[in-house]
């Protein structure tokens, strides 16, 4: 235990430094770092959040090369500006690539056509010729686009690459599996092999299901993207993340303390045996705050003890270095009765980030109630959430906060069954976003 | 009556036969024009079926390269998880989950020789992973799939065995046990929540039998990234095969490729199971129309068409020969029936002249002999009279027959009155008896009471003069003529026997046939052979009919008439 600990502060050291090697930062805390023992319970629940933090790539040179498969859908709903948009927002990624970036295009109707096989993109002219010849008709094989995609990345796969496979669809996925539960458990293969997948949901007749289920398990975005005009920028916006990738194949595991209950982590994907959980995660963008909470139960000591809560680890290829990193963190917690000494040890932005966490769980409740038809339960969770954000946000003078209380309301608003279609995909990718922290959104500009 | 005011109908009975005749000539050509080609369409369609059949087993065969690389996908995995199988500790879980980051694993169940889980622990599995893993267990802990040799083990695969009978859903691939057993490992596969599972299996003596799970749309996906997508089919040439599918058990579309307007119809051209263990998934080829076309193509048909066609045109230009000659024969013959009947027509005018002046003169030699007394010079004049009398009544009755028998299709009104029976025979007989009794003939009447019947007198004396002319002209060597009349309920028999030569039996009937004669020998009495044709036939318009009776002696001839 004492090496973990010299190895965490060794960790610190050398960010603090900078001079080293860049390095991702692994930052381990809790939610409430002293607590209350007053009272007659044995045990109380927590928050760990183990956030990670990507460092800057100062310039584009430093960049890895990326392996990227474009994945369109050219099924007839597609007609029109849509694949417009679609064939000049692929034209645009292709034209921020250099020469040492492999590139492969694929559309989809009812069967798939690879109509760039995996090359270098060096020969982006001829490239850009084939994306304008795509033209919409058709089913909408989608699984089998993914699946080709997924293909085209493989052939050219490597740790030090960026793979990543970017799906846009505007239809329900009607030849082949379909299923959310499907893609998903496709996404989940990906990712093992470091290929994460990218949605783009366009239009109001995509299932935000299977596309938010699918980036999920993948660690790649999702975005909704209701009016096709966004689409340039949202390639845009994707690009600059495929672009800025510092860290890959992220593997956490936090190994709990004797007696102390990981309950579950909150609204991420992580395997949870005995006092070890683990989480996966595709890769970190430059300056990308990345953070997991996990729900802990930790039996109170006496007042004025401190016991360890968890030792954390994180091990990460480094797309600078080409080097797997290794990070260690350990955190601990305090018992005291009082309440006021509790209060003051709070962190405000830890704290409101496991809020925001609580908060999107609570949301993503809302919709289940939703979907099962009962509007009015579904609003009334909407805006007892807004109420509970709006409380830690008079506490905590948090912005994002605010900002989470406000698109509760509005999600509010949106129940009834004209609003809803759009009404859900809009919340899917807001929860998605919050759930990864993704750097962009489908509507308002970064 | 002269020639010209009465049209003489060229219709003749014959006529009808040769109608009948051709209708059965054509119904026969028809017939075997239809046979021919029922059968020729038989054969081209048994013909055709046997050549799809051959195309559809040759498309087939163009599906088989899809099973192979199947085939060769699941060879990979089964090399990978080789390699992985040293690594497989179940009671090391930081080196199980290491396993488990593998991308084609899904889930790893581990159960030891008497089938128990070891792993995954059955505390730390997720809801809904649950069932899935209890399947695993469930079919690993089946005895074909654990270490022989063991009798716990045994126990617990019967135990496990009737679990299954519950649980339902698990159905092994490798049904054959012995097969299972020989192996240490395999592909298994059962369905579970409506999808096929996909596990590769394999037996540790140490630790008990391990299963992989691939996960289903991971090898689906590899599936997919196997076959050809659209470009690759369009830079592979100018002639895809058609347009393939991949669909599972549900007849779910799980891929497709090549010319999607093919797809438009249905059935596929040819269909191929897919390699196990994906039992029930079926690859489907809807051929393009070239290929179809090379595939089947028999040029044949055309020919036997071709054939059928001929024969029916030689067949019915012979039906048509035959029609136009019928005819023209038709015609002829019409023609001179319908001569005769002019010249028998115009001989009646001449002959009723005769027939008048010859009485006359018979009744002035008469009154001149009995002035003068002249006997033996007016007797003699009076006798050639009466020779010229009778052979001119003959002649009459002649023309009378041809004339009767050239209107017996279209029989004239009969005139019904009162007629009594026994005047009118006794009538014909006054008539007859000159020449009957030149011949030596005994003439017998055997008369009876009154007989009236209504009916037509003119047709009834016909019948009579033509049986009892019948007797004079060939039963001459009986000389013996009788004829009675017998009254019964509702109809009158009259009776003419001779005691000539008779009938042969066998020939009883065909006397009645018009143109017959018994005997055709010049030496045979003159005669038309229409006589007794007529006879009967005037009978049965009168409601009789008119036969020749069985008789010892001679020939019976009765005639049967409604009173």
């Amino acid at each position: 235990m004492k090496l973990q600990l010299f190895a965490a502060m060794l960790a610190v050291t050398m960010l603090v430094d900078g001079v080293q090697a860049k390095q991702v930062k692994l930052d381990v805390a809790l939610a409430h770092p002293v607590m209350v023992t007053t009272g007659s319970k044995a045990r109380a629940e927590n928050h760990l959040r183990i956030g990670l933090t990507g460092f800057e790539l100062t310039s584009d040179k430093q960049r890895k090369s990326v392996n990227v498969a474009i994945v369109i859908d050219k099924s007839g709903s597609m007609q029109g500006p849509k694949i417009e948009q679609a064939k000049q927002a692929a034209v645009q990624a292709v034209d921020r690539l250099s020469d040492a970036d492999i590139v492969s295009i694929v559309v989809y109707d009812s069967s798939v056509e690879v109509i760039v096989p995996a090359t270098k993109a060096s020969d982006r002219r001829e490239i850009k010729e084939k994306i304008a010849r795509i033209q919409a008709s058709g089913n909408t094989a989608l699984f089998a686009g993914v699946s080709k995609g997924a293909a085209e990345v493989r052939k050219f796969i490597d740790d030090k690459r960026v793979n990543r496979v970017i799906l846009l669809s505007d239809g329900l996925a009607n030849v082949g599996p379909a299923s959310p539960s499907e893609l998903e458990q496709l996404g989940l293969s990906l990712i093992k092999e470091g290929i994460t997948v990218t949605t783009m949901g366009l239009g109001l007749g995509y299932n935000e299901d299977l596309m938010t289920k699918l980036a999920m398990a993948s660690s790649g975005n999702h975005v909704f993207i209701e009016d096709a005009e966004n689409l340039a920028r949202v390639f845009q916006n994707e690009f600059d993340d495929v672009l800025s990738v510092v860290a890959q194949k992220i593997h956490i595991v936090a190994k709990l303390a004797e007696g102390i209950r990981p309950v579950k982590v909150l609204n991420n994907a992580a395997e949870i045996a005995g006092q070890t959980v683990t989480i996966d995660l595709g890769q970190l963008y430059s300056r990308q705050e990345r953070y997991f909470v996990v729900e802990v139960e930790i039996p109170l000591g006496s007042p004025g003890s401190t016991r360890t809560v968890a030792e954390v680890t994180a091990e990460y290829t480094n797309m600078i270095t080409e080097t797997t990193d290794r990070l260690a963190s350990s955190v601990q917690v305090r018992f005291s009765d009082n309440e006021k000494l509790a209060e003051q040890a709070i962190n405000k932005d830890i704290l409101a980030s496991c809020i925001i966490q609580v908060a999107n769980e609570r949301n993503r409740l809302a919709t289940q109630l939703r979907d099962a038809g009962d509007i009015e339960a579904a609003k009334k969770e909407l805006t007892d959430n807004a109420a509970y954000l709006d409380s830690y946000f008079n506490k905590l003078g948090v912005e994002e906060l605010k900002e989470r209380r406000t698109r509760n309301s509005l999600q509010a608003e949106n129940l009834s069954r004209e609003k809803w279609s759009a009404g859900r995909k809009l919340m899917l990718e807001q929860q998605f976003g919050d759930s990864v922290q993704q750097t962009y959104s489908g509507r308002e500009p970064k | 009556m002269t020639p010209s005011s009465k049209r003489i109908p060229v219709e003749n009975p014959s006529n009808r036969h040769v109608n009948k005749t051709l209708i059965a000539l054509w119904t026969l050509l028809l017939t075997a024009i239809a046979a021919i080609a029922v059968l020729a369409v038989m054969w081209n369609a048994q013909r055709q079926h046997d050549a799809r059949r051959r195309a559809t087993s040759l498309l087939a065969e163009q599906l088989q390269p899809f099973n192979r690389d199947i085939a060769r996908l699941l060879g990979d995995y089964e090399l990978q998880f080789q390699r992985l199988v040293p690594q497989v500790e179940p009671r090391n879980a930081a080196q199980m989950s290491l396993v488990k980051r593998n991308p084609t694993v899904q889930h790893i169940v581990v159960v030891d020789t008497a089938g128990q889980l070891l792993y995954p622990d059955s505390d730390h599995i997720a809801p809904q992973d649950r069932s899935l893993i209890s399947d695993a267990q469930l079919l690993l802990a089946d005895q074909a799939f654990l270490p022989a040799g063991n009798e716990q083990s045994a126990a617990a695969g019967n135990r496990s065995r009737t679990e299954f009978a519950t649980n339902g859903p698990v159905n092994f691939f490798q049904s054959n046990k012995r097969s299972i057993n020989s192996s240490s490992s395999g592909w298994t596969t059962w369905y579970h929540q409506r999808g096929i599972v996909l596990g590769y299996w394999w037996r540790q003596e140490s630790i008990g039998t391990s299963m992989i799970i691939v996960p289903r749309a991971r090898w689906v996906a590899d599936l997919i990234a196997e076959l050809p997508s659209q470009a690759e089919l369009d830079q592979a040439g100018p002639t895809p095969i058609g347009f393939c599918q991949l669909v599972d058990v549900e007849g779910d579309v799980i891929y497709q490729w090549g010319d999607l307007e093919i797809l438009s119809k249905t059935p596929p051209d040819a269909e191929l199971p897919v390699v196990q263990p994906l039992d029930g998934w079926r690859w489907k080829l809807f051929a393009s129309a070239s290929e179809r076309q090379f595939s089947s193509y028999d040029s044949s048909s055309g020919a036997i068409a071709l054939g059928v066609t001929g024969l029916s045109l030689a067949l019915v230009s012979l039906g048509l020969f035959a029609t136009v000659n019928l005819r023209r024969q038709m015609r002829l013959a019409g023609q001179r029936v319908s001569f005769v009947n002019q010249v028998s027509h115009e001989l009646r005018t001449p002959l009723t002249n005769i027939r008048m002046y010859a009485d006359l003169l018979h009744d002035q030699l008469q009154r001149e002999s009995s002035a003068f007394d002249e006997v033996a010079t007016e007797s003699s004049l009076i006798q050639r009279v009466d020779v010229i009398r009778d052979e001119s009544e003959r002649l009459g009755r002649l023309i009378n027959n041809v004339l009767q028998f050239a209107h017996a299709d279209k029989q004239p009104p009969l005139h019904l009155t009162d007629v009594d029976i026994n005047e009118v025979v006794d009538e014909v007989l006054t008539t007859f008896e000159p020449q009957l009794i030149s011949k030596g003939f005994r003439i017998e009447r055997q008369p009876s009471n009154v007989m009236i019947a209504r009916t037509d007198r003119a047709a009834l004396k016909q019948i009579l003069v033509n049986l009892i002319g019948n007797a004079e002209k060939y039963a001459a060597d009986g000389k013996f003529l009788s004829v009675s009349t017998h009254q019964q309920e509702a109809s009158i028999e009259i009776c003419v026997d001779d005691r000539g030569p008779g009938v042969p039996a066998h020939l009883h009937e065909r006397i009645f046939e018009p143109f017959f004669r018994a005997g055709n020998r010049l030496e045979d009495p003159a005669g038309t052979g229409i006589g007794l044709s007529i006879a009967r036939q005037l009978a049965r318009q009168l409601g009789g009919d008119c036969k020749l009776r069985k008789s010892t002696v001679g020939a019976c001839f009765s005639v049967c008439i409604n009173r």
